[in-house]
């Protein structure tokens, strides 16, 4: 970010301590505070005692594990510059791929091993029309987004399912339940393995080459080229990256809901940005954001689809929230300095 | 003097060049088109036939009037209106609420085209003053009104006795009759833009804002009227939407977006803004709607079709880049 005047300036006076307060809470953690507090207040006197249980925790917990798994990686592809819209619909069909293998008596651990490739497939197509052609990001993934929904589709119906689960190839593969399902006290097993994937990734980018190469990409892509950064290949592995933690996250579904549903993952994509941009990220220029941000964004997205969960209103509700939340986040970021329009 | 100042300051004439260079897209895709229709015809001979005529051209009508709305927002240089649907949804719910409320038909049809020109105008304030990129401001308008309409609305019948209905499914000299008012708006598109001031006041804002502006056109207002006509011609897309759909579901709009943004990447649309040409938007959506008929005749099922339609798009996107990277020598 560039210095300006007022900032230089301000190491002349010291700031009072609600000076300092006003200018903490004006940042992306002043929005998570103010936005986590708001709800988790909202919920408190609208639901009730039930809001603070540790069941509620778990609920809350489990539902943000897996989209906090893909959400990290996709994160990679953000801060690269790149937005890749087809991850919602990269879930759905890594799901339908494992478990059309699975359940045509592939070994399980084979069959996630081609499910990966398939994907990392996916993804460099994406990568080879946006990194070696320059398409637009937003266009070329919108297009890989329907294209892969479709494909999903295709699959699923080799595999016929009955009655009302047309739509979906059932499989129980019992292991692979278990862990998803798994706990220590309240805290989903998924969940602290997504938290330290967190950890590492935070440290990766905040403290190794690589991650610090990730960013000088995503924050001036002329000046990382005239450094000598090979800014293509990592734009290119960043969407791989992405394409990866989609690939990942299908499979958990497929453990968790025993199945894998053609729908998986509508408006995923939405969602996961929305929260990475509450937690700073942009998707409109890289080099900005960090992992906690991006944990904090998807928890308050949770404990919202918790409050709607818990009242019984429609789930479009949370949609609309997400959406209206979206709108008021990128604004805040103009204001803090990101790129207008115009 | 006027002889030498004029030979000095002679430059090669921008239109002419253009209209060469859309020709050139227009032959490409013509070709594409042709060909598509030379193999579906040796694969199966009865491909040449009025069901598949009457199909195509019933495809070619939504998609036709939404591509031109959204061909609008892409050459002022509004990047993407990813919320078109959404205005021809709103157009589309109006159209049933206003003739159960026993609306006469001009009312009507201006009553739902304003509908979806408000929602426009939301967004058009949310760019400008606002100063949100449109592609985020249209993707989250887009997403949240989707949720509201479902809510609203949930799902309407259209009378199938109503004109409104008679209108979706009848003829007028052999094409569908909602076949008509896209055509009538391709033609009248083409020429506002290509020769009345406030048209080419819509390329210059495209090609290039900064200059736009040192010209003295206003980029409030142009913006304003890019997002507003763009939802307007949704809504106009909306009563034709109405009159083909037994019963109207908030989800139908998904279907739309991606062959209206293909077929206007591949009529050679800028995404830049500031370049474009109708008629060649025009030969794309018939190109692209001839494709789910021809799969059927190959013996594909329709679920084909969006996988085949996201290639397409991802090819046609590359292709553009491609073409812009080619131009500037890299």
């Amino acid at each position: 970010m560039a210095t300006n005047p007022t900032q230089l300036a301000s190491h002349d006076h010291k700031l009072s301590k609600f000076e300092m307060i006003k200018k903490s809470l004006s940042g992306p953690g002043g929005t998570i505070v103010i936005g986590l507090a708001l709800i988790i207040g909202t919920s408190a006197i609208w639901v009730g005692k039930m809001t603070f249980t540790s069941f509620n925790l778990y609920l809350v917990l489990g539902y943000l594990a897996i989209p906090l798994i893909i959400g990290i990686f996709a994160s990679f592809s953000l801060l690269a510059g790149v937005v890749d819209l087809s991850i919602g619909a990269m879930v759905a069909l890594s799901a339908v791929v494992f478990a059309y293998l699975c359940t045509g008596n592939v070994n399980e651990w084979l069959a996630a091993a081609i499910t990966i490739l398939v994907c990392l497939g996916f993804g460099a197509i994406n990568g080879v029309a946006i990194v070696v052609f320059g398409a637009n990001p937003i266009a070329a993934t919108l297009g890989m987004l329907v294209g892969l929904r479709g494909l999903a589709r295709i699959i699923s119906q080799m595999r016929p399912g009955t009655g009302s689960s047309q739509d979906a190839i059932s499989l129980m593969i019992t292991g692979l339940n278990n862990f998803t399902e798994a706990q220590i006290s309240f805290m989903p097993v998924l969940f602290i393995i997504a938290l330290l994937l967190v950890f590492v990734t935070q440290g990766i980018i905040s403290f190794t080459r690589g991650g610090r190469h990730v960013r000088a990409v995503g924050g001036d892509i002329v000046a990382a080229r005239r450094a000598g950064l090979a800014t293509e290949r990592i734009k290119f592995f960043s969407l791989l990256a992405s394409a990866f933690g989609a690939s990942i996250g299908g499979m958990l579904y497929v453990g968790k809901l025993g199945g894998a549903p053609v729908t998986l993952g509508t408006n995923m994509e939405f969602t996961i940005y929305a929260a990475l941009m509450i937690g700073g990220y942009s998707i409109l220029r890289g080099g900005v954001g960090n992992p906690m941000g991006g944990f904090l964004g998807l928890l308050i997205i949770a404990v919202f689809a918790n409050l709607v969960d818990n009242k019984g209103l429609d789930t479009r509700a949370a949609d609309i929230f997400v959406g209206f939340l979206l709108l008021i986040i990128v604004f805040l970021d103009i204001r803090r300095g990101g790129d207008a329009f115009e | 003097m006027s002889r030498l100042l004029s030979n000095r300051f002679k430059v090669p004439s921008l239109r002419k060049s253009a209209d060469s260079e859309y020709l050139a897209t227009i032959l490409v895709l013509l070709g594409v088109w042709i060909f598509l229709i030379v193999i579906s015809v040796i694969n199966r001979s009865d491909f040449l036939s009025r069901a598949t005529f009457g199909a195509i051209t019933f495809n070619m009508c939504i998609i036709g009037v939404l591509a031109i709305g959204q061909g609008f927002v892409v050459i002022s240089g509004g990047i993407l209106d990813l919320s078109i649907t959404v205005s021809m949804l709103i157009s589309s719910f109006m159209t049933v609420v206003f003739y159960e409320l026993g609306w006469n038909t001009p009312a009507l049809i201006i009553g739902s085209i304003l509908c979806a020109g408000a929602f426009g105008l939301f967004n058009s304030i949310l760019v400008v003053w606002l100063k949100i990129n449109p592609l985020i401001v249209t993707l989250a308008t887009g997403f949240a009104g989707g949720g509201v309409l479902l809510i609203v609305f949930d799902r309407k019948l259209v009378d199938p006795k109503s004109w409104i209905a008679d209108f979706g499914t009848s003829y007028l000299f052999r094409f569908p009759t909602a076949w008509w008012p896209m055509a009538l708006l391709t033609i009248g598109a083409h020429f506002f833009f290509k020769y009345s001031r406030f048209g080419r006041h819509f390329l210059a804002v495209g090609g290039n804002p900064l200059s736009a502006k040192a010209m003295g056109i206003s980029l409030k207002r142009m913006r304003v009227s890019t997002f507003v006509g763009a939802a307007l011609i949704g809504g106009i897309a909306g009563i034709i939407f109405a009159g083909f759909t037994p019963e109207i579901r908030p989800n139908a709009g998904t279907y739309y977006m991606l062959p209206v943004i293909a077929a206007v990447v591949l009529a050679g649309f800028s995404l830049a803004g500031g370049r474009g040409s109708f008629l060649a938007l025009f030969v794309s959506v018939g190109f692209l709607s001839t494709i789910p008929t021809a799969l059927v005749f190959f013996g594909l099922k329709s679920i084909w079709e969006t996988f085949i339609q996201g290639f397409i798009l991802i090819i046609a996107v590359s292709i553009d880049a491609y073409r812009i990277v080619k131009a500037r020598g890299r």
